[in-house]
């Protein structure tokens, strides 16, 4: 972001068609934030960026934000503010002194207890003279009757605290934002890391309100994903609106992992977890020792980096930190090889070099590997089997890689055709999947959501130290067993159709509705209301060694893991036994010619005591309707 | 309403055979997880929707079909 808001360079505002004041949602992490006003995508500020690097630079009388202040790490690293989320609503004390910063240092407040704050040279423009207007000989020098001339301006010490450059920030945010929408912008939900303490909460939402923000809610960056992943934008028709959902968010400041249930939309926490030791740092660590190598072998300069301890060295690392940005994202985007340039990178040589994809998964390959490692262990200490992760959702800048996605599916044993935004190709050109806008827009959605609620009672529970909504779930599928011989139903003994998943949030309901054949004499058919046990059978089974491994012929056939789900009767709730009223024969000479069918709808009701209702009905007039009750608990 | 899951199966006819077990008076649904132990994200119209369940309707979902009915209407 520039000093100076201007339109936005690369997108065309819209046409108004609303006159209210907007909502927008906002996506603020260390790194990078993105802001939206709608669930389809984020609104570029004035340098045509979506990800906004969380930057504050002052250069003389400027002041920068975003990507632009970014690259006065190099040569001003002492005057530029990165880092600063993290450190909101910390105390001095709490935040550990690292000796060696790549940009302005942490300092202690002079005035203000135990209060971490950032001291940066700004050029200010000197005092203009009491009254320029005056004529009096007294305060002139000069023999002229003119008013005395500006002085120059003056290099004096500013002091900013971390929570004013969070407000500097967020203003600007909203600024382009504003900007953009041709409005001015009412209220946003903003994302919080799972991190983030209660002190650290008021302390974001005290620096919106300054920015003169109205917040309507803090969503934590799970619910942000959540809402997002909830919509039928997300889930176009493939999804199932029951599943079980991986959130990976492999950041800058480390690893964050949810396991959610997510239900019709309603969702909880089965298990989350969060690392600093798994990060995008060592990944880009290893990228720039790559191109600093390549740097050497090519010009015969050594170059020491991460760490560098010369300071043309830690200029040259600064460099190629900036230049991989773009590597990445290259990386990300396109199959091809990802190139990294960087003007005088050390003794005024010029840099440029490459690295493919293959190269570049390599070097992150530990970094995976760890990721890998962690999503296991949540697994486990969630007591649930990798074959039963329906999706894994990507967040964060990372997320981007494919090489991350195909190591993670491999590498946890998530099973074959697990839904990711990778597999259904959402993810290339800022498509609905892609993880730096997942949680902008999603905040946008959930601000357009509270904004629309009416009861006051129903809002306030949106608002920050509400206490979040603690719920009983259920702990088995219930659902219908129909009765039948054919042998691929043999467990139960027919065919099961799960209603209401186990993890399902109380009170539930759910409609189901299909198809039922029945015999033309009888028009009977049946069905068994029961909780079912779910299970995962393995087999191991021995691969044959495929053709083309037959140069290396000494290789022992391996034995690989197939897995199976299983399931187990249980309770039996009541058997509805009906015959159908609204039976078609079917016409034609196809397959099914001359059988009958009948279509049924069946709702599942259970309350929040753990009664069940259900109510089968055929569909159309004066069809069969039955119903079954069971007490509650 | 409630969406309606359309499932894109056909159940097979019931054998003649069959005879249906009988369910004890007394079988209950397995316990749910406690309160406390599953807490909802705060977030999307399902959200709200609950919030109302629980705030306004005694988490009865026809009583909550009707005001949203009416909300629409409005
Ligand atoms: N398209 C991309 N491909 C690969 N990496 C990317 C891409 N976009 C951004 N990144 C990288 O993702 C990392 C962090 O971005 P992310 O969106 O997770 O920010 P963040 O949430 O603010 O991070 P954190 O809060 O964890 O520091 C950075 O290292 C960035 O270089
Ligand atoms: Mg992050």
């Amino acid at each position: 972001m520039s000093k100076k808001a201007t339109q936005n360079g690369s997108t065309d505002a819209p046409i108004q068609i609303s006159t209210l004041p907007p909502v927008v949602g906002i996506n603020f992490g260390n790194s990078y934030a993105s802001i939206a006003e709608d669930l389809a995508e984020c609104i570029a500020n004035e340098d045509g960026e979506r990800q906004i690097a969380c930057a504050i630079a002052f250069h003389g009388e400027e002041m920068y934000i975003g990507n632009q202040a970014k690259q006065q790490l190099v040569k001003n690293s002492q005057n530029t503010i990165t880092g600063f989320r993290n450190l909101l609503g910390k105390k001095f004390s709490e935040i550990p002194q690292s000796e060696n910063t790549t940009s302005a240092r942490v300092i202690q407040h002079p005035e203000l207890p135990d209060t971490p704050a950032y001291k940066v040279q700004v050029l200010q423009p000197s005092p203009a003279p009491l009254n320029s207007n005056t004529t009096s000989a007294y305060t002139t020098p000069a023999a002229s009757h003119a008013p005395t001339p500006r002085s120059e301006p003056m290099l004096v010490d500013r002091i900013l605290t971390v929570s004013e450059v969070a407000t500097i920030f967020i203003k600007s945010l909203v600024q382009s934002a504003e900007d953009f929408l041709g409005k001015k912008v009412k209220g946003a939900v903003i994302s919080v890391p799972s991190t983030f303490t209660d002190s650290q909460k008021v302390a974001l939402e005290k620096a919106a309100e300054d920015a003169g923000v109205t917040v309507l809610q803090l969503l934590d960056e799970a619910g942000a994903a959540a809402a997002t992943t909830t919509t039928t934008i997300w889930s176009g028709d493939s999804l199932h609106p029951d599943r079980t959902q991986l959130l990976v968010d492999l950041g800058a400041s480390g690893l964050s992992l949810s396991l959610l249930s997510v239900r019709e939309g309603l969702t909880y926490v089965l298990a989350d977890s969060h690392t600093d030791a798994v990060s995008t740092a060592a990944i880009d660590d290893k990228l720039i020792k790559f191109f600093a190598a390549d740097f050497t072998k090519k010009t015969r300069i050594t170059l020491p980096v991460c760490p560098a301890t010369a300071p043309i060295d830690q200029r040259a690392e600064a460099k190629l930190r900036l230049a991989i940005e773009h590597t990445k994202r290259t990386i990300s985007a396109s199959p091809g090889a990802a190139t990294c340039s960087v003007e005088s990178l050390k003794e005024g040589m010029d840099y440029t070099g490459s690295i493919n994809r293959m190269r570049f998964d390599m070097l992150a390959s530990p970094v995976y590997a760890a990721a890998a490692k962690q999503i296991a262990s949540l697994l486990a200490q969630a007591g649930i089997d990798a074959h039963d992760v329906d999706e894994v959702v990507y967040v964060g800048g990372t997320g981007c890689l494919p090489g991350l996605d195909s190591r993670l599916c491999v590498e946890v044993g998530l099973r074959d055709g697990v839904e990711t935004p990778f597999a259904r190709g959402t993810v290339v050109g800022g498509g609905v999947g892609d993880p730096t806008t997942i949680l902008a827009r999603g905040c946008a959605a959930q601000a357009a959501l509270i904004d629309s609620i009416t009861e006051e009672d129903v809002r306030a529970a949106f608002s920050r130290g509400h206490q979040a909504r603690e719920v009983r779930a259920t702990t088995k599928t219930l659902g219908l067993i129909f009765p039948n011989n054919l042998p691929e139903n043999k467990e139960v003994g027919g065919t099961w159709i799960p209603v209401v998943q186990k993890e399902t949030a109380l009170p539930a309901r759910r409609i189901v509705s299909f198809d039922v054949e029945v015999t033309e004499g009888s028009k009977r058919f049946v069905c068994e209301v029961r909780e079912v046990k779910e299970g995962i059978r393995v087999e191991k089974v021995v691969e044959e060694a495929s053709p083309s491994d037959e140069d290396d012929e000494d290789e022992e056939p391996e034995e690989v893991e197939i897995k199976h789900r299983t399931l187990t009767k249980e309770t039996l709730f009541g058997v509805i036994d009906t015959q159908a009223k609204l039976a078609i024969q079917t016409k034609g000479k196809g397959k099914d010619a001359g059988k009958w069918f009948t279509r049924v709808e069946v709702e599942f009701i259970v309350g929040i005591d753990g009664a069940l209702d259900v109510e089968l009905r055929e569909v159309g007039g004066d069809g069969a309707v039955e119903k079954l009750h069971v007490s509650p608990l | 309403m409630a969406a309606v899951q359309t499932l894109t199966l056909v159940v097979p006819p019931t054998p003649a055979s069959y005879a249906a077990p009988a369910a004890a008076s007394s079988s209950r649904l397995a316990p749910p997880h406690p309160s406390g132990h599953r807490a909802l994200l705060p977030v999307g119209p399902a959200y709200a929707n609950h919030l109302r369940l629980a705030l306004h309707h005694a988490h009865s979902f026809s009583s909550l079909d009707k005001h949203l009915e009416k909300e629409r209407e409005r």
